[in-house]
C-alpha cells in the first residue's frame, strides 16, 4: 500500500513543516509591505518623504505629517486589527461549532455586536470607549443565543448554519430599524452596515485594540485545546478536556475579537468565512499554525482592500466592506474551482 | 480492576441499561456483544464515563468514577468512540493528541511524549504514514490510527466502540490482532463487536448483552456450551476442534 505516494499528487499546496517558517516569514513581509504600501498611497497626494522629513525636522503641523500620522496610520491599525480579529474569530467559532459555513457575519455574531454599537451610539453619541465592550456584549450575546440552541435541539450543521442566518437577520433588522428611528445619529450608518476606516481614530482604535490583542493571546494559548475539540465530543471528553469551560472561554474569546473590530469597522463581512479556509489549505488544521497564519492574511487582506478603497475611485471612497466582498467572493470562487478535488471544506 | 455494582441508566424515562454488574482486569480482552439496540455503546460509555449512571456506582480501583479528577481519570481510560470526527491533520499530530491528558499547562510535548507517540506509530504499523493527512487514509488505517492515539494515551484500560465495523475482512484482522497484542502488554481491552465470529476467536471473555441486560458472561467455550449465545442471536452454530484452535461454523437459524 503506498498511500503517501498516491496521495502526494492530490495534496494542494499544504505546506510541509520544515517550510512552515518561510512560509510566515512571507505572510510577516507581505503584511510589513501592505502596510507601508497603505501609508504612502491614498486618495490625496501626501509626500511620503515629506512626511518622514517633516517629522525629522519635528514639524508636526506640516500637512503631509498630519496626513499620514492621523489619518493613514490610524486606518492601517485599524484594518490590521479588524482583519485579524475577524478571521481568528472565524477559525474559533469554525472549531466550536464543527461547522465550516460558520463565521461571525453568518451566524450573526457581528450583527449581535453592531445592533449593541448602534444602539451605544444612538442613545450616548459619545460613549466611544464603551463601544468596544458593549459590542462584545453583544457578539456574546448572539454567540450564546446560537450555541444554547444548537445544545438544545441537537440540530444538525446545516440547521444551525440557517438558524444562524435567521437570527443575523433578525439583528440586521434591528440595526435598520435603528438607523431608520435615529437618523441624525453621530456615525453613519451606511458605512457601518458595510463596512469601513474613514474616519477611525487613535481614540477609537486603542480600547478595541487592547481587546483584540488579549483575544488573540488567548486563541493562541488555546490552541491545543481547540485542536483536541476537533475530535469531537466523545474522543474529547475522554482525552480529559473539559468540553463546556473550552467551548465557553472560547466562544467568549471570538465574540470579543468580533465585537471589539465591528465596534471601530462596522459589519466586516467575509474576513471570518474566507480567511480560515484557505488558511487550512496551506497550514492544515492545526491551531498553533492556523490562528497565526489567519491572523496575518486578515490583516494582509483588509489593509490591501483599504487601501484599494480609498485609491481606486479618489478623490471617492468606496467602503472596504464592498471591496472586500468583491475582492474575497472573487478569490474565493477561484480557489474552490482550482482545488475541486479536494474540496474546499 | 473497573467494577461496575448494579448499574441502571435511562434516556428520557426509558430503561436502557438495568442492573449491570461487571468486572473488568488488566491482562484480558473483553468482547461485548449482542444485538442492535441491547445497550452495548451505552455501556461502553458508561465505563468511559462520558455518561453517569442513574442508580448503582463504577468503581476504578476501588475509587469511585466520578470522584476521580477529570484528568487522572484520563491517564487510566481512554475510548475509541463510535461515530468520530475525521480532524484535518496529521497522523502524527493526531497520535499526539493522545499525549493530552499527560501535558502541564503549556501543552508541549517532551522528550518522553514524543517517544510514546512514536512507539504507538510503531505499534500499529502506522509509522509511514506519519505526515500523511488523516482523511487521506482508508477506513482500516484511519482505525489504526485512531487506536495509535489510544495507545498514545497510555492507559491501562482500552474501550473500544465498534472497533471493527465497516472494515473489510484483512482489515479486521489486522485490528484484531493490534488489540491481542496490546492485551499482551499487560492492558485490558474491551470492544464492543458486531462481528460473532471475531469476538469467538479473539476474545478471553465475552460479555453478551440482550435487551439492556448482561444476559450471559464468560470464555467463548462456555458461551457455546451453554446454548446462551445461540438462544440470544437465533442462529445456530457448532464447534470443531482443527490444529489445536477451536473454530466455529455457523449454521443457518
Amino acid at each position: 500500500m503506498n498511500i503517501s505516494q498516491k496521495s502526494s499528487g492530490r495534496k494542494f499546496s499544504r505546506i510541509r513543516a520544515e517550510n512552515l517558517t518561510v512560509f510566515f516569514l512571507v505572510l510577516t513581509v507581505l503584511l510589513a509591505v501592505s502596510a507601508a504600501l497603505s501609508l504612502i498611497f491614498g486618495s490625496t497626494g501626501a509626500d511620503f518623504s515629506n512626511a518622514v522629513a517633516q517629522f525629522l525636522r519635528k514639524e508636526y503641523s506640516g500637512a503631509d505629517f498630519r496626513i499620514l500620522f492621523y489619518l493613514r496610520l490610524p486606518r492601517v491599525i485599524a484594518a490590521g486589527l479588524a482583519g485579524s480579529a475577524l478571521a481568528v474569530s472565524g477559525v474559533i467559532i469554525q472549531a466550536v461549532l464543527s461547522n465550516p459555513m460558520a463565521a461571525p457575519n453568518v451566524i450573526g455574531v457581528n450583527s449581535g455586536a453592531g445592533l449593541a454599537a448602534a444602539i451605544t451610539i444612538a442613545l450616548y453619541p459619545y460613549a466611544l470607549t464603551l463601544l468596544p465592550f458593549v459590542s462584545f456584549a453583544g457578539a456574546l450575546a448572539a454567540c450564546l443565543l446560537i450555541y444554547a440552541i444548537s445544545v438544545k435541539t441537537n440540530a444538525s450543521k446545516l440547521t444551525i448554519t440557517l438558524v444562524g442566518i435567521a437570527v443575523a437577520s433578525v439583528l440586521n433588522a434591528g440595526i435598520n430599524t435603528i438607523k431608520v428611528l435615529f437618523p441624525d445619529s453621530v456615525y453613519d450608518a451606511d458605512i457601518f452596515m458595510i463596512g469601513g476606516f474613514s474616519g477611525v481614530t487613535f481614540g477609537k482604535i486603542l480600547p478595541a485594540g487592547i481587546v483584540i490583542l488579549i483575544g488573540l493571546t488567548a486563541a493562541i494559548c488555546l490552541s491545543k485545546d481547540t485542536d483536541i475539540l476537533g475530535l469531537g465530543e466523545s474522543s474529547a471528553a475522554s482525552l480529559g478536556l473539559n468540553i463546556r469551560l473550552i467551548r465557553f472561554i472560547l466562544l467568549i474569546t471570538a465574540s470579543a475579537l468580533a465585537g471589539a473590530a465591528v465596534s471601530f469597522a462596522g459589519l466586516l463581512g467575509f474576513v471570518g468565512l474566507l480567511v480560515p479556509h484557505i488558511m487550512r489549505k496551506f497550514v492544515g488544521n492545526k491551531h498553533i499554525l492556523l490562528i497565526p497564519a489567519s491572523a496575518l492574511t486578515g490583516s494582509i487582506l483588509v489593509i490591501i482592500c483599504d487601501l484599494f478603497s480609498r485609491v481606486a475611485f479618489a478623490p471617492f471612497e468606496i467602503p472596504v466592506g464592498i471591496v472586500l466582498s468583491f475582492i474575497g467572493g472573487i478569490f474565493f470562487i477561484c480557489l474552490v474551482l482550482f482545488t475541486k478535488k479536494d474540496g474546499i471544506v | 480492576m473497573i467494577k461496575a455494582e448494579n448499574v441502571f441508566f435511562s434516556y428520557n424515562k426509558k430503561d436502557v441499561l438495568e442492573d449491570i454488574s461487571l468486572e473488568l482486569t488488566q491482562g484480558k480482552l473483553y468482547a461485548v456483544i449482542g444485538p442492535n439496540g441491547c445497550g452495548k455503546t451505552t455501556l461502553i460509555n458508561l465505563l468511559a464515563r462520558l455518561k453517569y449512571p442513574k442508580k448503582g456506582r463504577i468503581l476504578l480501583n476501588g475509587t469511585d468514577y466520578y470522584a476521580i479528577k477529570r484528568k487522572d481519570f484520563s491517564k487510566c481510560v481512554s475510548l475509541l468512540p463510535q461515530g468520530r470526527n475525521i480532524p484535518d491533520m496529521t497522523v502524527y499530530d493526531l497520535v499526539c493528541c493522545g499525549r493530552y491528558p499527560h501535558l502541564d499547562i503549556t501543552r508541549k510535548l517532551t522528550e518522553d511524549d514524543r517517544k510514546i507517540v512514536y512507539s504507538a506509530l510503531e505499534a500499529t504499523d502506522t509509522k509511514i504514514f506519519a505526515d500523511t493527512p488523516v482523511r487521506q487514509l482508508s477506513g482500516g488505517q484511519r482505525q489504526k490510527v485512531y487506536i495509535a492515539m489510544l495507545l498514545s494515551q497510555n492507559t491501562p484500560y482500552v474501550l473500544l466502540d465498534e472497533p471493527t465495523t465497516h472494515l473489510d475482512i484483512s482489515a479486521k484482522f489486522e485490528i484484531m490482532e493490534l488489540l491481542c497484542r496490546v492485551r499482551h502488554q499487560g492492558k485490558c481491552v474491551a470492544a464492543v463487536l458486531h462481528d460473532l465470529d471475531f469476538a469467538l476467536k479473539y476474545a478471553d471473555e465475552i460479555i453478551l448483552m440482550n435487551a439492556g441486560r448482561i444476559q450471559a458472561r464468560g470464555t467463548p467455550e462456555q458461551l457455546v456450551q451453554s446454548g446462551e449465545l445461540q438462544s440470544v442471536f437465533s442462529v445456530n452454530f457448532e464447534s470443531a476442534y482443527i490444529n489445536g484452535q477451536t473454530v466455529y461454523n455457523f449454521s443457518g437459524l
